[in-house]
């Protein structure tokens, strides 16, 4: 008892679970949970056990009632990510344990469809059979016990479609080539080979992607019209840069169609309140303790 | 006008100025109004202006009193400890001059931003550098006289001191060169290098502080136990609004993440818990201080 209620033991727990918690903590160095847990309930043991006033038990309770919650929250709460498309659903999210390690697919309990994404960034939700959530930038949403936040816009570098103009004797139209699907148009087959979204050439002059943001896309297409076949570069920033010998139209890449997609933060804290109030607590403690004698 | 940097600002200023007037909190009050004043308004975020940084803000100048407090009484009551100080404030202008620029000042080089608009500044490079050096070696010269216990006058405590104080100038002299010249060329890449010259204005300012302390006031006074205790006082309350800073922050990420469980709770209540390190009455109360504040302008800074 003399051991735990000794200040150089909450000091020493308190500078260890500082340096545990911190976000900058190289991920190597992360201790596991279990020692976390352990040195939380040293500190708060030891917080409580040398308390000589109100003010060191309010520090104490505090300091317990935050250890409990965040356990709570740790063994009963879940967080992670989901991921949707435009007119996509999902019951289910990818749970993500400590250190961002994936767990795989929880369930979420309900079914819920992504209408549309704003440009502001606002989500709508569609939940089966409800009612529709929107997500805004700045602004997580509730809904069936979990909260539900703005992670981010995907971009996964992977167009849904480019958007082609073909010019030939009989005019021009525009077609758009989804990769994988090739598509007719004006007598040609057009497939897409390869995408660059940000394209460049490297010191061998060989094609390659600076990012996945479409930049500077450009693509590689075959193209065919019977038992003839073409391979034709076209890029966004020179329209029909490349005219291969036999074939009579001109190709261009005009535009990238994107995929609109969202990835949302999906949460359940149960204790979150009990943490932020112990911490309030904890804080009130210790401003207490600073009145004059 | 940048809210989230200069809101802080005025808050370490408020401190500084009115509710527990210190050296060091005005020096992070200047450092602070200097990030405010080079860096250009960003796109307004959705989630508002963070309260947090306010609450740690007001967190930050009460530790940074109190720990300016009771490295005077320290100071005051041994002459060694203020040269300790002295030395320990040398050691923190050298490792800030070797951490800003990612080291490059390691290779006599110094500049601000990064890729095609990066600004080098060959000029404040050499001074910064020599301060550096001469820095260093006065902080050593210093501590070895330190753990040798020789005694007051004996020259080796002479020429650390005045090589400390070459090195103060040589940074203050390196700083002013550094914004001037990036002032000059690049307003741009002064505003990307603003964090790094606000940490350099702050630690070459505590420096100078602690040289002051040492020669000007060391042996001269008494250390009133009204003063000890006001000390104290000022590090609870700085504990106090350091676990409201987690709180809020926490509060803040639910509300707009929808978790409490993000980066920037994590690091806010990594300070809270050093803040509760501090205020236990048990031994090394300058350094569980100086460490809490330390964590709190590493909370701040990650979000400046």
């Amino acid at each position: 008892m003399k051991l735990l209620a000794w200040r150089g033991l909450a000091a020493a727990c308190g500078l260890l679970l500082g340096a545990a918690l911190h976000p900058a903590l190289p991920a190597m160095l992360h201790p596991p949970p279990v020692t976390i847990a352990a040195l939380a309930l040293l500190l708060v043991t030891s917080l409580l056990a040398a308390a000589r006033d109100a003010a060191g038990r309010l520090v104490g309770t505090g300091a317990l009632v935050v250890a409990l919650a965040l356990g709570y929250d740790g063994l009963r709460g879940h967080r992670g990510l989901l991921a949707l498309e435009v007119g996509q659903g999902s019951q289910s999210f990818e749970e993500e344990g400590p250190e961002g390690r994936l767990l795989g697919l929880r369930p979420l309990g309900f079914g819920a469809f992504l209408e549309h994404v704003d440009a502001d960034g606002t989500v709508a939700l569609r939940v089966e059979n409800g009612p529709t959530i929107a997500v805004r930038p700045g602004r997580a949403a509730s809904y069936g016990g979990f909260r539900l936040g703005a992670f981010g816009r995907a971009g996964s570098g992977e167009p849904a479609a480019l958007r082609l103009a073909v010019a030939g004797p009989q005019g021009s139209s525009v077609v758009e080539v989804r990769a994988g699907t090739p598509v007719e148009a004006d007598g040609l087959q057009i497939a897409v080979e390869q995408y660059f979204p940000d394209f460049a050439l490297d010191a061998k002059q060989q094609p390659y992607s600076r990012s996945s943001e479409p930049r500077n896309p450009a693509a590689l297409l075959r193209v065919r019209r019977g038992s003839e076949s073409w391979r034709v570069f076209v890029i966004r920033a020179m329209p029909g840069i490349h005219r291969p010998a036999g074939l009579d139209r001109v190709l261009s890449l005009t535009d990238v169609v994107t995929t609109e997609a969202v990835s949302l933060r999906v949460s359940r804290e149960p204790a979150a309140a009990a943490a932020l109030a112990g911490m309030a607590l904890t804080a009130l403690g210790l401003g207490w303790g600073a009145r004059p004698a | 006008m940048n809210l989230a940097a200069a809101a802080p600002a005025a808050v370490l200023a408020l401190v500084a100025a009115a509710v527990a007037p210190r050296t060091l909190t005005g020096l992070m009050a200047a450092s602070a109004a200097v990030i405010a004043a080079l860096r250009p308004a960003p796109e307004p975020s959705p989630e508002g202006l963070e309260v947090w940084t306010l609450v740690a803000a007001l967190a930050l100048g009460l530790a940074a009193s109190a720990f300016e407090a009771a490295a005077e009484a320290t100071a005051l009551s041994s002459r060694i400890r203020a040269g300790w100080t002295a030395a320990v404030a040398g050691l923190v202008w050298v490792a800030t001059l070797i951490a800003v620029d990612g080291g490059r000042i390691l290779r006599w080089r110094y500049g601000m931003g990064a890729g095609e608009r990066r600004l080098e500044l060959p000029g404040a490079a050499l001074v910064l550098g020599l301060a550096l050096l001469v820095t260093l070696a006065g902080s050593l010269v210093t501590a070895a006289h330190g753990l040798a216990r020789a005694p007051e006058g004996y020259r080796a405590g002479r020429i650390g001191q005045s090589l400390l104080v070459l090195g103060a100038g040589l940074g203050a002299l390196g700083v002013a060169v550094a914004a001037g010249q990036a002032f000059s060329r690049s307003p741009e890449g002064l505003a990307a290098g603003a964090r790094d010259l606000a940490a350099m204005l702050l630690a070459v300012g505590v420096l100078v502080w602690a040289l002051v302390r040492l020669i000007v006031a060391a042996g001269t006074g008494i250390v009133s136990a009204d003063a000890v205790l006001r000390s104290d006082r000022i590090l609870r309350l700085a504990a106090a609004a350091a676990m409201l800073a987690a709180a809020t922050a926490g509060a803040e990420g639910w509300r707009a993440d929808g978790t409490y469980a993000t980066a920037t709770m994590a690091g806010s209540a990594s300070a809270a818990l050093l803040g509760l390190v501090a205020v236990q009455p048990t031994r090394l109360g300058l350094a569980r201080t100086a460490l809490f504040v330390l964590g709190l302008l590493a909370a701040l800074s990650r979000a400046a």
